[in-house]
């Protein structure tokens, strides 16, 4: 079923289609969160609590884009109210420093392996300025399209652009340095 | 490594992803053979996109996160539920059907000369607690105790029994209904429409029938239902999934056939459709979805079918349409609908 018919079954009170709406963003949204660099625990509270302001408001609730770039935008406002509120979540996730020492020292022959190619990526993608990583995330791995990132991150479509561009520049300098 | 334009990058993620047209993917291929660059940096994005790892499905994790909301929820919702929607029938506050799975049920019938019989045999005082209807070209949605959906097409009646929700869930339809029916294997629910009663057994349905047509007709899309007819145990049909019966007013013969599922439910979309009706029982639909008597001028009309699907759109449209490809002809007297013509 689609988004907006489960939406509409839940502005009548129809709490299954309210959990297949759960279950269906639970994964993207609840990995949004890590690459925002909120941990599970606090990615699950944010989550959940999107879901209940969904419930609480679902009659008066009018969503002007998409469901999607609704529940999107619900958490990264959340998880931007939540960094500021704890001034140390700003810091990258701990592993964040490990792997940055040996991302340049990877074997030639790992790379070849996707799995390794697809860490070095996500490696690459940490190294970005913050905005750029989260709009290249977005778009590489969430599949979002340009408008409907502007959207949730409240920024121009040409805006987004610049940021996959550089990202991939970026990229492929670094690709390059450990071909 | 040279760099290249923002533009020729996102043409290039544009066709990873096959969001690009056709030209620009000649454009993109003509490039790819003739320009180094270009070349190149396709091959390090499409490295970088193939790398691409599928979201985590983290099914056990979204699972316990659900429950702790919903019973964050059922703490919040304990004062009892306002009445929503169109209709003002009783609602009850559904306490946690995590993934109980509804059945469907797609109920459509008819039989205009059955109808006082059936109000007649109905033991005074059992049912008709809840009565709701439906005028030409309405839908309406309504929701039972049980949470059962029951989706009423125009023209139409529906009853519930007053005993509903104890022992067994027993409604009375006079029209065209699709139900999506909550499971209960403890209370069967019984759809009666005339001579013809549809059991859900199973856990995912859909029946049909027609109303004020000359065929009853029960469809199946999931799971079993078991339709009795004139309450005689050796009549009783047991559906399969794909499967439609029929049951003919006019000789009382059932039969089981295949059908498509557009063809039943399309209605529920604002689609009217006609599949094989006979020109009596398409102007009853017209009659239904535009509320407007329809008239056949022509008997030799009646032996025609019709089977076509209409968007929602004008009276006038749907008969050009259907003048186009058959050999008839229709005005309007005053507000009534005259058809006259013959079979192709």
């Amino acid at each position: 079923m689609e988004d907006i018919e489960l939406l509409s079954k839940v502005k009548t009170d129809d709490r299954e289609a309210f959990d297949s709406l759960f279950l269906r963003y639970y994964p993207l949204l609840s990995d949004f969160c890590r690459f925002l660099g909120i941990g599970d625990d606090d990615g699950e509270d944010i989550v959940a609590d999107v879901f209940l302001d969904l419930w609480i408001k679902r009659e008066r609730l009018y969503i002007h884009t998409s469901l999607k770039s609704y529940l999107y935008g619900a958490v990264k406002n959340k998880v931007y109210a939540l960094k500021r509120q704890n001034q140390k979540l700003q810091l990258l996730p701990e592993e964040y420093a490990s792997d940055q020492a040996i991302s340049d020292h990877l074997h030639p022959d790992e790379i070849l392996v996707k799995k390794e190619r697809l860490k070095m990526i996500e490696r690459f993608a940490e190294e970005l300025p913050e905005q750029g990583k989260v709009v290249f995330l977005m778009n590489w791995q969430h599949q979002l399209e340009h408008h409907e990132i502007a959207e949730i991150l409240n920024i121009s479509v040409n805006t987004v652009r610049t940021h996959i561009y550089r990202a991939i520049n970026y990229f492929r300098k670094r690709l390059l340095s450990v071909k | 490594m040279a760099y290249m334009d923002e533009h020729h990058y996102l043409l290039i993620i544009g066709y990873l992803e096959g969001k690009i047209t056709e030209e620009e993917t000649q454009y993109l291929l003509q490039k790819v053979q003739t320009d180094k660059d270009f070349s190149e940096a396709f091959e390090d994005i499409a490295e970088i996109w193939s790398a691409r790892k599928p979201v985590p499905n983290n099914g056990n994790r979204a699972n316990d996160a659900l429950y702790r909301l919903n019973r964050k929820i059922d703490q919040l919702d304990t004062a009892p539920r306002k009445v929503t929607g169109t209709d003002q029938n009783p609602k009850i506050v559904k306490l946690r059907p995590v993934l109980a799975i509804a059945a469907s049920v797609l109920i459509l019938t008819g039989v205009v000369w059955f109808y006082n019989a059936r109000i007649n045999n109905k033991p005074a005082g059992t049912f008709a607690l809840i009565e709701t209807h439906t005028v030409a070209g309405q839908m309406k949605k309504i929701d039972l105790p049980d949470g059962t959906v029951v989706t009423l097409n125009a023209a139409s009646k529906l009853r519930v029994a007053g005993n509903f929700d104890n022992e067994k869930r027993e409604v009375y339809l006079d029209g065209e209904a699709f139900f999506d029916v909550k499971r209960d294997p403890q209370k069967p629910f019984i759809v009666h429409t005339g001579k013809v009663a549809t059991q859900v057994l199973g856990t995912h349905f859909n029946v049909s029938a027609y109303q004020n047509d000359s065929n009853i007709i029960v469809s199946l899309i999931q799971g079993k239902v078991q339709v009795d007819i004139n309450n005689d145990p050796s009549k009783r049909i047991i559906l399969d999934p794909g499967k439609q019966m029929t049951y003919s007013q006019n000789d009382h013969q059932a039969h089981v056939t295949d059908f498509t599922i557009e063809d039943i439910t399309g209605w529920k979309v604002n689609k009217l459709v006609f599949n094989y009706d006979s020109w009596t029982d398409a102007a009853k639909k017209l009659s239904r979805w535009y509320g407007v008597p329809v008239q056949l001028e022509d008997s030799t009309l009646l032996r025609c079918k019709l089977k076509g699907t209409f968007d929602n759109i004008p009276l006038s449209k749907v008969m050009e349409q259907i003048k186009m490809v058959s050999d008839i002809s229709w005005k309007m007297q005053g507000n009534t609908m005259i058809i006259s013509g013959k079979c192709n």
